[in-house]
């Protein structure tokens, strides 16, 4: 309210103005979070078909006896944190190599750039791609596909977030541990590492997140024994919306909220 | 005198640069040297030569008997403190000063020992268990240091410490560092481009340009007898007059425009040449024309000249005197700034003839 009174004293603005600039504010966070406060108001719906709202916590009772559900969940988080260790150890390596490695003229720049490049293109692309070169290995769909696929929409991402952190990191502190006596491997471990943590965890969190929430992949890649949970959401809300996937978007939405909680915190660190 | 560094004939190439070019020197034990010079003049450079950043293209690096010049960072018995000071900010105060016992494998009792006799050293007792980026600046840089001396270097070396202090830190820091030093009895080599900071401190400095050694003395070596034009420029303020050096059986004298005067000979220059002469501006002095008679002697040189600007700087004063073709400032203390004197007077320089060097490029 301060803030608000303070910045229209300054611009000088009328109380219409003001008033203006409160409702677009109010309404930007409504178009923001409008459709997840649908999502949990609807989950605790006990009517099918929202014509009158009534609270009932049926739907989220029911999630408990569908195998279906709870077993895609289970799978997904699975995938995630495999995906996450994967693209993760992948990605340092990985930053380590475009921006330590002393490239011939320009072949740094290319190789960075076509490291980077995928994050441009259409996932859907990837999942068609997968999908023929997976046959034709004989591999199929199934879980190990669908963390290979993962791993390589996520490990962009996490490499550029773990590159970012070694071009900041100060070249003096590792010098600072030799000089003091560490062999390479240990100013690895007890400097290199440490000072890279905030990058490297949100690096694993945003990896795990977007393979937690990826479908595209999934849906081309994934087999009869192995749904993960947006490809089996996707197939629940084809014909007629079952009122359980509201109640597993909004676990899904706990879940998500929660990993972005713990981002947040530990990026004081 | 086992312990002496010597840096001997290294020559350091990147790609088609030569950051360092044939630089030799020796840093005696338990002596505070200061390589001093520019930027890009190949102090830092051969300042991580000895540290063991960087391997010499040729030449050697050895502390008394032992040759350094291929040994790890971390087989050396050097330590360095950096400009950035390099505190592994993740880590405790405690933790970074520990570090290189820790990496010595030091038992955690002694370390912790160790640890604060150090910082009661560095006048930061009981910080310990503080995070460091709850520490000032300066406190990082006493840190820095104490985590260097903890391991008891043999070398210490300090690549611009003081940089990011500001002014009145920075004067503090000098002059504990230098105390340190002396206390301690580890040899320092300092890298600076801060004449000022290089002239408090060091018991020797070596100057740096373009990658070679322009000159090396004790401070007062440098200041008041410099050797090329670079160093009179680079350290102090300076008068620098450009003229015909002519050399003949009975001595020197520089033709300078309408005027000449007599210099001390220098061997490395030659008859003829065209070169100049540096007089610092406090060892000239001005009197008012009609005070004394008589041109100069052969010790004792007088000019005459009109002052042509009086610079008043509060505890000195500097006058611009125009001689002929040049121009030469006199400093001098004011006591009273109501005699100094007044412009478009006329006036007369003197200065001895052992104060005026000529230099060579």
């Amino acid at each position: 309210m301060s803030t608000a009174d303070g910045l229209q004293e300054r611009l000088g603005l009328n109380s219409d103005v003001s008033l203006g600039l409160k409702t677009a504010a109010v309404l930007t966070y409504v178009f923001l979070y409008g459709p997840i406060f649908v999502i949990l108001v609807m989950s605790f719906d006990a009517g099918r078909y929202g014509l009158r709202w009534e609270f009932s916590p049926e739907w989220y009772l029911n999630l408990a006896t569908r195998g279906d559900l709870i077993g895609s969940l289970w799978l997904s988080l699975q995938i995630g944190v495999v995906v996450m260790i994967v693209s993760t150890v992948l990605a340092v390596v990985a930053a380590f190599g475009l921006v330590r490695f002393d490239w011939p003229r320009r072949k740094g720049a290319l190789s960075t750039y076509l490291i980077f490049v995928p994050l441009t293109l259409p996932i859907i692309i990837y999942g068609i791609g997968l999908f023929v070169f997976f046959s034709q290995l004989g591999l199929g769909r199934g879980f190990i596909p669908i963390v290979i696929g993962h791993v390589m929409y996520t490990f962009p991402f996490a490499t550029l977030v773990v590159a970012a952190g070694v071009i900041d990191l100060d070249r003096s502190l590792e010098e600072a541990a030799m000089d003091l006596g560490a062999d390479p491997i240990t100013t690895f471990r007890e400097v290199t590492i440490p000072a890279l943590m905030p990058n490297i965890v949100a690096a694993a969190l945003f990896s795990f997140t977007l393979s937690f929430d990826e479908f595209l992949i999934s849906f081309f890649v994934s087999g009869a024994g192995s749904i993960p949970l947006p490809v089996r959401i996707w197939g629940m809300v084809r014909a007629d919306i079952e009122p359980e996937v509201y109640a597993i978007s909004v676990v899904v939405l706990v879940i998500s909220m929660t990993i972005a909680v713990i981002a947040t915190r530990l990026r004081r660190f | 005198m086992s312990s002496d560094l010597h840096v001997d004939g290294v020559t350091k190439h990147f790609g088609d640069v030569r950051a360092v070019d044939d630089v030799s020197f020796t840093v005696e034990e338990g002596t505070f040297v200061t390589l001093l010079g520019p930027s890009g003049c190949g102090k830092t450079t051969t300042l991580r030569m000895i540290a063991g950043y960087e391997t010499p293209t040729t030449g050697r690096v050895t502390l008394g008997d032992r040759d350094i010049t291929d040994e790890k960072p971390y087989q050396r018995p050097t330590s360095m403190v950096f400009q950035s000071y390099a505190l592994f900010p993740h880590k405790t105060v405690g933790e970074n000063v520990g570090f290189g016992l820790k990496m010595r494998d030091v038992p955690s009792e002694e370390r912790d020992r160790r640890v604060a006799e150090i910082l009661e050293l560095v006048e930061l007792p009981g910080t310990e268990d503080r995070a460091i980026d709850e520490l000032s600046g300066g406190q990082q840089q006493r840190i820095a240091l104490a985590r260097s001396l903890v391991i008891e270097p043999e070398v210490l070396l300090l690549d611009e410490p003081l940089g990011a202090l500001d002014l009145k830190l920075r004067k503090n820091m000098q002059v504990e560092l230098k105390d340190l030093q002396e206390e301690l009895g580890i040899t320092f080599v300092y890298v600076t481009h801060d004449q000022e900071e290089a002239l408090t401190m060091s018991d020797e400095i070596v100057i740096l340009n373009d990658g070679r050694i322009e000159q090396r003395g004790t401070p007062a070596e440098i200041y008041e007898s410099p050797r090329t034009r670079f160093v009179a420029e680079f350290i102090g303020d300076t008068n620098l007059l450009d003229g015909t050096y002519v050399a003949t059986d009975s001595g020197a004298y520089l033709e300078c425009g309408s005027v000449e005067f007599p210099v001390e000979p220098n061997p490395a220059a030659e008859s003829g040449a065209t070169l100049s002469v540096s007089i610092r501006p406090e060892k000239v002095s001005l009197e008012e024309s009609a005070a004394r008679n008589g041109g100069s002697t052969e010790t004792d040189i007088t000019l005459d000249g009109v002052v042509d600007d009086v610079i008043y700087q509060g505890n000195v004063a500097k006058i611009h005197v125009r001689i002929g073709d040049s121009e030469l400032i006199s400093e001098r203390h004011v006591v009273n700034s109501t005699d100094l004197p007044t412009p478009g007077s006329e006036c007369r320089v003197r200065w001895t003839k052992e104060h005026a060097d000529v230099l060579v490029e």
